[in-house]
């Protein structure tokens, strides 16, 4: 198993985002997500990961209904809104800016 | 995710909390399966992948408290735990809470009613097009004094200024319209305006038929227009009233043109007007040669883009040319522009009514300090209570706002309480004013707004003192029975303090206004007003003529008396209505050099009779008699400070005299001297003003007035006065019938209902300051008790225990009225200022204010000390 990184405080919310923009999911579905695209470098701790739902979900970033899963059980499904939408496009661009940023510093001579 | 969606499951998560939490346990439960899967698939045994799944997640109890801060409205959740709580505690403590609901409902009360006067009085707006723009132009003589426009100069006005627009004359007038067969005349406000006064205004005024032209005004076109309530009224809102006439007792006749509009009956609207407007008539063929003399108010509107110094400056000059041009009646003249009147009420009436406005602010703080103090006892009793909150973890912020809720809770009733109490008193100033006072949404508004910062201002004090608390300290000191400690004892007795000065410059306030309409009505007018009754009227120009037409001299005669034969009657006099007689004016004295420009005597015209009827003493020479008419020679009597100042020493009878008015230009010999009389709100008799009498027969004008002296009630002759009348002249209606009684509560009229007021705002203020210390040294006395207890047990007589307190009590009424004394001094200092003319100032009123205040805090001091001497010392000891 790789070496597991602490995720940066606050980076939690886009993540998730991220991980909604490509379709709808419940919690256990985002968490699976997230350790599988970071490849397991990331362990979602789940006492964040609902708070950070909720939080989204009362900022209408993200909204949630109850469905039925593949394998006919219920689940509390999120898909992101359209101001979620816009949300994770500023969060990205703030992140890439400041990741150039601490790489320059960093590579600097 | 829409807001209104945001909301909706926010209030579902609030109120229905139930459903809420299960939809989370279940989230979480399904987390914890799929993990618990997850293991099994892993090849972990069943238990063995529960327990890790359950170990990866963590506390769940934690997780979901944390989950669920993010989802509900925290603080509206306390709040709703807090008013349940506050609800609770006000239920068990009733007699605190009713105390605290009345106190607040009362000044809260008080306070609306003065709001509603004051925005429906001064703060409504006119309803005309952009005010600013609005002037009122005076005219103005050279020793400063202001007045109406003349016709003449009216013109030059309108013709000569680039600098406003529309610049119409109006008059306001009452009048009687003469009667349709079969109805009696009525007495009427009405407006004089020409075409384009409504223009002016910006105002859209007729609902029915049509306004008036330029046209009709070049054509001198006799049109009226009917107010709504008049053609409600007299014409049963019948739409066919166009192109009827209208008779008025001016000998004219107006041709109906138009019915206006509901909002314009406003009685306030147009200052001058007192029963509501009747009709509008339009203004028409004034002479332009008439200079000397106006009646016209002027209002225009300036030109866009023009300043009012601008149009000032214009006009200065305009004044300038037309003296030159017209040397004897334009010398000394100028033109003045001042805000056109848009508000209800005179400068006097407003100020009045931002008194009581004020003072009803001040007695709302008493009623806070009130219950601050009780707060602060409450909370003192509370303190173990508070120190358990606070031990067991509770915020100190959590605390205040616990504390703060319960008074902004009974603040919000006590408001409730107050639009009740004011929707009440409304009622009974409305009959006062003639108008309407809505509780509307601006003083709804105003009430909330006060109930939440009295609300605010009882309960943050204590809420900050309580959480100043010291947990241990105060465990500990609910436990034994020790005085309080000493700051909050400072406070509450500061609190004291601070509400005896409020409540002595209320009573002064209020004294101010006692004492003023008690010297006016108590002066010595150098006339008697009990038993007159005075009536006025306006006799039609068709059949009688203006000035000096000897048909209006054979109706007075009659209507002498016939009037005379009243039962009851002793003295019946005509005069002229003192329309213009009661403007002074200037006056000459053979050989003497003419008119000191400030030396004015006020004209009266009296029939013989006169003197009599209003017990006017004759000092000298002779009343009038029946011989001096038209064509004897002209006499005239004066009052005694004008023969004392032109005649002193020696005798006046026989000397000439003339004024500048031009109906009297001859000489007439002044043969009677009088004593002086005061007039309106006057009451030094040092300022009273020089009088010249002129028979009426020799100057009777159609505009009357009578009046009649009884041996009895003058109310009960009205109906008998009216009937005979009626009976001599069908056609014409008394505009006013009243006893001189009447005639002079209604000058005092605003100064009466500012006392009224007043005495009700002191009063309260009194009792409530009076309920406040007697709480405070109760409360205290009751603390004490062990002490006492001790004290008496050691031999202390009552009378030294009495003492304790009155000590107290002494020392704090004595700081409270030094302060309020200082503060009420100030006030009436302001207000001799602000009403120069009310003769309210009077430092004894304030000294005795003091001592009634002194006496109110003793007793409040001295009966609960008289309780606490009854206390047997063995239950003292024991109590606790």
């Amino acid at each position: 198993m790789a070496q597991k990184a602490d995720l940066l405080q606050g980076t939690l919310d886009m993540l998730v985002l991220r991980v909604l923009s490509r379709g709808e999911l419940h919690g256990w579905g985002i968490t699976q997500k997230l350790e599988q695209l970071s490849r397991s470098a990331l362990q979602v701790d789940e006492g964040s990961l609902y708070p950070s739902l909720y939080r989204m979900e009362g900022k209408g970033w993200i909204e949630a209904e109850w469905r039925m899963t593949g394998n006919n059980r219920r689940a509390k499904f999120y898909a992101l809104t359209r101001s979620g939408r816009r949300q994770l496009e500023s969060e990205t661009e703030s992140w890439n800016r400041m990741a150039g940023i601490i790489a320059q510093v960093m590579h600097s001579p | 995710m829409t807001p209104l969606r945001l909301l909706a499951r926010r209030l579902r998560f609030l109120f229905r909390r139930g459903a809420a939490e299960r939809e989370m346990a279940e989230e979480m439960r399904f987390h914890l399966e799929m993990r618990t899967e997850d293991g099994l698939a892993g090849g972990l045994p069943a238990d063995e992948a529960r327990h890790a799944a359950n170990r990866k997640f963590g506390n769940l109890g934690m997780v979901q408290a944390k989950s669920r801060d993010q989802f509900v409205f925290q603080w509206l959740e306390q709040l709703l735990q807090d008013v349940s709580y506050s609800a609770r505690t006000l239920r068990k403590n009733k007699g605190y809470s009713i105390v605290a609901l009345l106190t607040l409902g009362l000044g809260i009360g008080v306070n609306t009613t003065a709001f509603t006067v004051l925005n429906r009085l001064l703060l409504r707006p006119a309803p005309f097009a952009d005010t600013r723009r609005l002037v009122h132009i005076r005219a103005t003589s050279a020793d400063g004094s202001e007045g109406s426009v003349s016709p003449g100069d009216f013109f030059d006005l309108r013709a000569q200024n680039t600098a406003l627009d529309h610049v119409s004359a109006y008059y306001v007038s009452w009048l009687s319209t003469l009667a349709e067969p079969g109805q009696a005349a009525i007495r009427c406000d009405s407006i004089s305006a020409t075409a384009d006064f409504f223009t002016a205004l910006g105002i859209q005024p007729v609902m029915l038929g049509r306004a008036f032209t330029d046209q009709d005004e070049a054509r001198h076109e006799n049109i009226a227009l009917l107010s709504h309530s008049f053609w409600v009224k007299h014409y049963r809102a019948d739409p066919r009233v166009l192109g009827r006439i209208l008779r008025t007792d001016g000998g004219f006749q107006y041709t109906i043109v138009g019915v206006m509009a509901a909002a314009l009956d406003d009685p306030t609207l147009f200052v001058g007007t007192t029963d509501g407007l009747a009709f509008c008539t339009l203004m028409s063929g004034m002479d332009p040669r008439y200079r000397d003399r106006g009646w016209n108010s002027v209002v225009a509107r300036l030109k866009p883009g023009v300043t009012a110094q601008r149009a000032q400056a214009e006009l200065a000059a305009l004044a300038r040319r037309l003296a030159h041009d017209f040397p004897k009646s334009n010398t000394g003249r100028g033109f003045k522009t001042v805000p056109f009147p848009t508000r209800a009420m005179d400068e006097m009436g407003g100020r009045l009514v931002w008194l009581v406005m004020g003072l009803s602010g001040v007695v709302l703080l008493v009623a806070c300090v009130n219950l601050a103090n009780l707060q602060l006892v409450r909370t003192t009793a509370r303190n173990n209570e508070l120190g358990i909150r606070l031990a067991l973890g509770c915020t100190r912020a959590r605390l205040i706002r616990m504390l703060l809720t319960e008074s902004m809770m009974i603040s919000t009733a006590g408001g409730a309480l107050g639009l009740l109490l004011a929707q009440w008193s409304n009622r009974y100033l409305a009959a006062y004013w003639k108008v309407d006072m809505p509780l509307n949404f601006r003083v709804i508004g105003f009430t909330c707004v006060v109930s939440a910062a009295a609300g605010a201002l009882f309960g943050t004090m204590p809420a900050l003192f309580a959480s100043r608390e010291q947990v241990n300290a105060s465990i500990k000191q609910g436990a034994r029975g020790t005085t309080p400690d000493r700051y909050r004892h400072r406070l509450r007795q500061a609190l004291i303090v601070v509400e005896l000065a409020m409540a002595l410059m209320l009573l002064a306030g209020a004294g101010y206004f006692v004492r003023g309409i008690q010297r006016i009505t108590q002066r010595d007018l150098g006339w008697r007003p009990e038993g007159v009754l005075i009536g006025y009227l306006a006799l039609d120009h068709d059949h009688y003529g203006e000035v000096r037409d000897p048909r209006s001299v054979v109706f007075g005669d009659r209507l002498i008396s016939e009037m005379a034969s009243l039962p009851g009657v002793d003295a019946v006099a005509l005069s002229n209505d003192n329309v213009f007689g009661a403007n002074p004016i200037n006056f000459e004295i053979e050989g003497r050099p003419p008119y000191e420009r400030d030396v004015l005597a006020s004209i009266e015209t009296p029939s013989p009779g006169y003197f009599r009827a209003y017990g006017i003493r004759l000092l000298e020479g002779r009343e009038f008699r029946d011989t001096d008419r038209p064509g004897t020679p002209k006499v005239a009597i004066i009052s005694a400070n004008m023969a004392q100042r032109y005649w002193p020493g020696e005798s006046a009878i026989g000397k000439r005299i003339g004024t500048e008015d031009p109906a009297h230009q001859d000489w007439a010999e002044v043969v009677g001297v009088v004593g002086n009389i005061l007039h309106d709100l006057e009451w030094d008799p040092r300022r009273s003003r020089y009088a010249i009498y002129y028979p009426w027969a020799q100057n009777s004008f159609r505009y009357l007035a009578v009046t009649l002296h009884s041996s009895g009630d003058p109310e009960a002759l009205k109906e008998e006065v009216r009937k005979t009348f009626g009976r001599i002249e069908p056609n014409i209606a008394f505009s006013f019938l009243g006893a001189a009684d009447e005639l002079m509560a209604q000058d005092l009229m605003q100064y009466t209902v500012a006392r009224r007021m007043l005495v009700q705002v002191a009063g309260l203020g009194l009792l409530l300051a009076a309920v406040g210390i007697y709480g405070v040294v109760a409360n205290l006395a009751a603390e004490r008790t062990k002490e006492i207890g001790i004290r008496m047990a050691l031999g202390a007589q009552p009378r030294d225990v009495i003492w304790l307190f009155l000590g107290n009590g002494v020392r704090l009424a004595l700081i409270g009225t030094g302060l309020g004394l200082a503060g009420a001094f100030g006030l009436n200092k302001a207000l001799g200022h602000l009403l120069s003319d009310f003769p309210g100032n009077d430092p004894w009123v304030v000294g005795s204010v003091g001592i009634v205040l002194i006496t109110v805090t003793l007793v409040a001091c001295w009966l609960p000390a008289r309780g606490a001497t009854r206390v047997n010392p063995m239950d003292a000891l024991r109590a606790d």
